[in-house]
């Protein structure tokens, strides 16, 4: 097994000559060989091009520009007029307030300070968080987060139910939400977390999250579009979160790209609360593609409708759809 | 104070004209500032005095300062707008830079700043590389030399030269990656993709 030390004396031997056609069909080889690999590479690599980036830092005197600065604000701070011109006086007020909001929380800011909200059963909420974060809370959700985060960490609990979540970026200071042994970390980012039981359904909106199940367990990298399904216990699946539709309980809009009939049939089932039945040679059908907002059923059915041949037909409580031969 | 620069403690620096206060913050924060204009401008010094400029017209008042949620971002928006004025004033604008212009959102304004943020943190941990090998990993990185040219300027062998750029990027890596043994796996690769994101 190559050591690490003797993987990055290959890169750089590649780096210095990437038009090297032994040097580089050796790297991509050891690329594939495992993500762990690939990973090395992409840090180095990374490093490599910014590094070269940065040579422009090197041509200013980082002491000399300070000085320089120094002297024009001396310049124009003895001439510099009245404190209280038109355009610092609202700017002013502002900060006064700013600083006394300041002092309290700086005051308090060695104890963090929980705060539980739970939804009932007949509606949803939301809450700003302190860094201006929102998350919306479904019917039967329970979250746990900080009044004020402290210091460095961006970290809440997502108790039980289905949320969703709109998270300010911030490079530093990356965003945990706490699924009891699991967690999830974001920069900035939209995502839903459906959690009943130790079951977990994350789908992610926008930007890029990171999954983290218990130690045994390999985490999993999800961007836009993705989702995975957790059991609580081994078993992780990948699921297609567009599909899924994961936050239509919140924006009351369907997508569907590329869907097969028969995920479409299951998930018109489980939001509207009906039972449907697909009936016929489902593989002739092509993919479904469409986005409803506030559709009632009915206008989903038609769309359906003309899109395929089929036939629709109710029976008692029950829809069927038939695909005509 | 804090490493990030937040909207109380600078506009309280220019209310109570505390010069050494604001001048510290010019010196932790305006090298990622000075990259974001160099982009356009392609001159460093140009990019330094327009960083400058900016400062001193902050300080004095000139620009409307209410309900900013992030002085990075304000900055970051007005290094770009001056970057481009002064592309317009040498007749220098490209098409190239007018789409960067109509790209002024928060997603591009944040991007840019975290690729900036990143470049300085690696420029810091290069200064702090033993003096051999940062000479070395510089005239591959700065000049842009092969390890070959490299080996003749110094008159060492190439292996050496090889073992420094080897030695360079372990360590850069294990100090932007916080990667102290290949198992911590979860942290490098969230901070790996928060990179790549770029």
């Amino acid at each position: 097994m190559q050591t690490s030390a003797n993987n990055i004396k290959q890169i750089t031997r590649y780096l210095n000559d990437p038009s090297n056609k032994s040097l580089k069909d050796n790297i991509e080889k050891w690329r594939t060989e495992s993500e762990v690999n690939e990973i090395l590479y992409q840090q180095t690599l990374k490093i490599w091009e910014l590094s070269a980036y940065s040579r422009d830092l090197e041509k200013i005197n980082y002491t000399n520009t300070s000085h320089r600065l120094s002297k024009r604000l001396s310049v124009t701070s003895s001439g510099r007029s009245n404190l209280f011109s038109n355009i610092w006086f609202r700017g002013i007020a502002a900060a006064i307030l700013i600083f006394i909001v300041f002092g309290i929380y700086k005051y308090n800011s060695n104890k963090v300070e929980y705060i539980v909200k739970t939804t009932n059963s007949y509606a949803i909420d939301s809450v700003f968080l302190s860094d201006g974060s929102k998350v919306f809370l479904d019917k039967n959700t329970t979250i746990k987060y900080p009044k004020h985060f402290k210091g460095n960490i961006r970290e809440m609990f997502l108790v039980k139910g289905n949320a969703f979540f709109e998270i300010q970026r911030d490079t530093l200071h990356p965003f945990s939400v706490i699924l009891d042994k699991s967690s999830i970390k974001v920069l900035g980012t939209s995502f839903n977390i459906n959690k009943i039981n130790n079951e977990l359904r994350i789908c992610v909106k926008t930007g890029k999250v990171l999954f983290l199940p218990p130690s045994n367990l390999e985490p999993s990298m999800l961007s836009a579009g993705e989702g995975i399904s957790y059991d609580g216990a081994l078993r992780i699946e990948r699921i297609n979160a567009v599909n899924e539709n994961s936050d239509t309980w919140l924006s009351k809009s369907l997508v569907f790209v590329d869907a097969p009939l028969e995920d479409v049939v299951k998930k018109l089932a489980a939001y509207y609360n009906i039972e449907i039945e697909l009936q016929g040679d489902i593989k002739r059908l092509g993919m479904f593609n469409a986005k409803f907002n506030n559709a009632t059923l009915k206008e989903i059915m038609e769309v359906i409708e003309q899109t395929y041949p089929v036939r629709l037909t109710k029976q008692s409580e029950k829809y069927f759809i038939t695909i005509r031969k | 104070m804090s490493e990030k620069l937040s909207y109380e403690e600078f506009s309280k620096a220019i209310i109570s004209n505390d010069i050494k206060a604001y001048t510290t913050f010019y010196k932790n924060n305006f090298q990622k500032f000075c990259l974001v204009a160099n982009k356009y401008v392609k001159d460093i010094f140009v990019a330094e005095e327009i960083v400058q400029e900016i400062f001193v017209r902050l300080w004095e008042g000139e620009f409307e300062m209410m309900e900013i949620k992030s002085i990075e971002s304000y900055i970051t928006k007005t290094v770009i707008n001056q970057s481009l004025n002064w592309l317009k004033k040498q007749k220098k604008i490209s098409q190239h830079h007018e789409i960067l212009a109509s790209q002024n959102n928060d997603d591009f304004i944040n991007n840019m700043l975290e690729e900036q943020e990143l470049t300085v943190l690696i420029y810091k941990e290069i200064e702090k590389l033993p003096k051999q090998c940062q000479k070395v990993f510089k005239l591959s990185r700065f000049e842009y030399l092969k390890y070959k040219e490299i080996a003749i300027e110094l008159n060492i062998s190439e292996k050496t030269v090889e073992n420094h750029i080897s030695h360079a990027l372990k360590v850069l890596r294990i100090k932007l990656f916080n990667e102290n043994n290949e198992n911590n796996s979860s942290y490098y690769k969230f901070k790996l993709y928060s990179m790549l994101i770029l």
